[in-house]
């Protein structure tokens, strides 16, 4: 051992220092070889438990077969693609936790989600500092900001666009003008309400009747008597409490009172008219959706809604019952990503954001995107439709609109 | 304008029953339990998934109503009251009977789904304006519950007992009253009670995880207008709040209806802390 000591310490100290030279050269010239080998690994949160369980089940499911479909061709760049999923349980403190381990931890190239806006907003400060992509599935307006948050892009439209949409309708389709709004008293209610009255304004209207009710209120005739009396011909109400929706939709039913009532695509939902008297109080309600949902003449949906419906057919059927915006919306976020990754060559945040921005369309099952350097919301006002309730047809489609 | 008074008495009566239940638990335990809307969420899920989900018949889903609320008042007295006021005077079961009333509503979210959902036709009958069963079935029983309830504390010796330990508790148990036992029967009672209005009211308020909180904060208003302990009180209460309700919406707009209900409250608490008909209490020094 005395012996060795020394001549180990001698061989050490030449061999090490060989040994760091030959290992640094080494690891340097294999370090490209490994980075295009390691697959890319995509940040995903979803409240898949709690509250939005439903909706967010189906856009968990849309995300993965988007990516089991880019990595049977291959992956992206010739890379696979790894999902490193959270579920957040609809609690914002809990997606706030995730969005910090997976960008500080987990070494993960794009964070996608969360899906719903109460859990994204806190978590776009966190995703943004860490200076990475999000693709973000709120539709709050005040998620996407380009300059305070430059990585940041959406794959939904906004709420605003809904109600855009929502009052060209009214005004311009079904020619009507005397407008009563009703809305629940959450945060989203209020808020929709006055965006409905902003969009109003540009037609120099202002709504004959406005009202904001606590989504619990076990009667709502009341509301819907002073709207009657305020002399509205047309309603439009902002709430996705099931339950308000379809009180609301039942009080102007049993009134006999059948003006057009237009709004939150909740209207639209098979749980609305589970809780309907009759089931014709639904005649007039339109609610807004997308143009992928939308048949054609031959009551065929889009070809390449189709197309993802047909090769996941096997495995859809639980998740059809949340509608095709839910898995379509997942899917979207997982070709937006592959779109700006494909079109930079390279996964890094700031080559990505310069595609997704340079790409004139990104088509989509769930809709076309549009993204430019000052507009990161993306999805456009034309694939807003409205939907006429009471008429889904088995493929989950609506046949389009016709007035008169 | 008929319907709309009348659909104001509905919501008075649904918010008088919740009144009347506080009132039953708190005559043996001076308890006022945040629970006590829960009872009206539970019971009235309980029936519409027997009646609906199991197609078993109605009769049966409103047994099981009061057979669901018995046991949710039972539990409720075992474990958020019993102890609690047993060993502190500090009022503490504010704190117990709201975590038991969260954890029953989000085990209900879980295991019933947040979305509500429908409540059978008690009676058959197509939608009857004014004169339909779902804005007089709370109306009526409302009044039913108010009129059976004094016939019981005047008339059966239970109720009597229950009197007894409303005005000293200790001086009724120092005349033998268990009255751990009648406190317990209390609230066998008032769950059984508060599931019965889940079930006159479910189609108001339909099969619904969220309807127990809404219905608990505006049973106690009603309670606190007509005062503490009062059935008559708590059936004008109740009536009082609902018209008010409805007849805010239509002279002045829906987003005043919960300030003017509170405000109404704050006023009477200031001018007439013990409520239209309760009684000051005077204690002995």
């Amino acid at each position: 051992m005395p012996k060795t000591t020394p001549g180990l310490i001698g061989i050490g100290r030449r061999r090490l220092i060989q040994g760091i030279g030959a290992a640094s050269l080494g690891s340097g010239l294999a370090m490209p070889a490994i980075a295009e080998n390691k697959p890319i690994r995509m940040g995903w949160i979803a409240a898949v438990t709690g509250m939005f369980a439903t909706n967010a089940q189906a856009q968990d499911w849309g995300f993965h077969m988007a990516v089991n479909d880019l990595n049977e061709k291959g992956g992206l760049l010739g890379r696979k693609i790894e999902i490193v999923m959270r579920d957040s349980a609809a609690d914002p403190s809990k997606a706030v936790s995730f969005a910090k381990e997976l960008v500080y931890n987990e070494n993960i190239d794009v964070l996608c989600g969360p899906i719903n806006s109460g859990e994204a907003l806190p978590t776009i400060g966190i995703v943004s500092g860490a200076k990475k992509l999000q693709i973000i599935g709120g539709s709050v307006e005040q998620l996407i900001d380009p300059v305070k948050y430059p990585l940041g892009f959406r794959n939904l439209n906004t709420n605003g666009q809904w109600i855009k949409v929502g009052v060209k309708f009214m005004v311009e389709e079904l020619k009507k003008t005397r407008i009563a709004i009703i809305d629940d008293n959450t945060g989203y209610g209020v808020l929709s309400r006055d965006t409905a009255i902003h969009y109003m304004e540009a037609y120099n209207l202002k709504p004959v009747y406005t009202a904001t009710v606590d989504p619990n209120k076990p009667d709502v005739t009341d509301e819907l008597l002073k709207a009657k009396a305020a002399g509205a011909d047309v309603l439009t109400e902002w709430s996705n409490a099931t339950g308000f929706v379809a009180r609301l939709v039942n009080a102007r039913g049993e009134q006999n009172w059948m003006v057009p009532l237009i709004g939150h695509p909740a209207i639209l939902a098979e749980a609305v008219a589970a809780l309907l008297t009759k089931r014709s109080y639904w005649e007039g309600c339109y609610g807004l959706g997308y143009a992928h949902q939308v048949v054609d003449a031959q009551g065929n949906l889009p070809a390449n809604v189709r197309a993802f419906m047909d090769k996941h057919k096997d495995g859809i059927g639980p998740y059809l019952a949340a509608g095709l915006p839910s898995f379509l919306q997942g899917h979207a976020a997982v070709a937006i990503y592959a779109a700006g990754v494909e079109k930079a060559g390279d996964p890094d945040p700031l080559k990505v954001k310069a595609a997704l921005e340079s790409i004139p369309v990104i088509d989509t099952p769930y809709g076309p995107f549009s993204y430019t350097p000052t507009d990161h919301n993306g999805y456009r006002d034309d694939a807003i439709k409205l939907l006429v309730a009471n008429a889904q047809l088995p493929n989950q489609g609506y046949p389009p609109v016709k007035l008169g | 304008m008929l319907l709309v008074v009348v659909s104001g008495l509905a919501l008075g009566g649904l918010y008088a029953m919740t009144a009347l239940v506080y009132n039953v638990m708190y005559s043996t335990s001076k308890v006022l339990s945040f629970g006590t809307g829960q009872f009206a969420m539970v019971g009235g899920i309980c029936a519409a998934w027997l009646a609906l989900d199991l197609h078993l018949p109605l009769w049966l889903g409103f047994l099981a109503c009061l057979v669901s609320g018995a046991v949710f008042g039972w539990l409720s007295e075992l474990i958020a009251v019993r102890r609690i006021i047993a060993a502190s005077d500090e009022h503490l079961w504010v704190l117990s009977t709201l975590a038991l009333s969260t954890m029953v509503q989000e085990a209900m979210g879980i295991l019933w789904g947040t979305d509500p959902t429908p409540f059978p036709r008690v009676f058959p009958q197509e939608f009857a304006g004014s004169f339909d069963q779902k804005f007089w079935l709370p109306l009526i029983f409302a009044v039913l519950m108010a009129v059976g309830l004094e016939q019981f504390y005047r008339r059966s010796m239970i109720g009597k007992l229950f009197i007894a330990m409303s005005e000293d508790a200790f001086a009724a148990r120092a005349r033998g009253v268990a009255t751990d036992r009648m406190r317990s029967l209390s609230y066998v009672l008032a769950g059984m009670l508060g599931a019965f209005a889940g079930f006159v009211g479910g189609q108001l308020t339909f099969a619904d995880f969220a309807v127990g909180t809404a219905l608990g904060l505006s049973g106690f208003i009603a309670l606190a207008i007509g005062g503490i302990g009062s059935s008559v009180g708590a059936l004008v209460g109740g009536a009082i709040l609902g018209m008010l309700t409805s007849l805010t919406t239509h002279y002045f707009g829906a987003e005043y209806q919960k300030t003017i209900a509170i405000g109404l409250l704050i006023l009477l608490l200031v001018v007439r802390p013990q409520g239209l008909f309760g009684t000051t209490q005077v204690r002995q020094v």
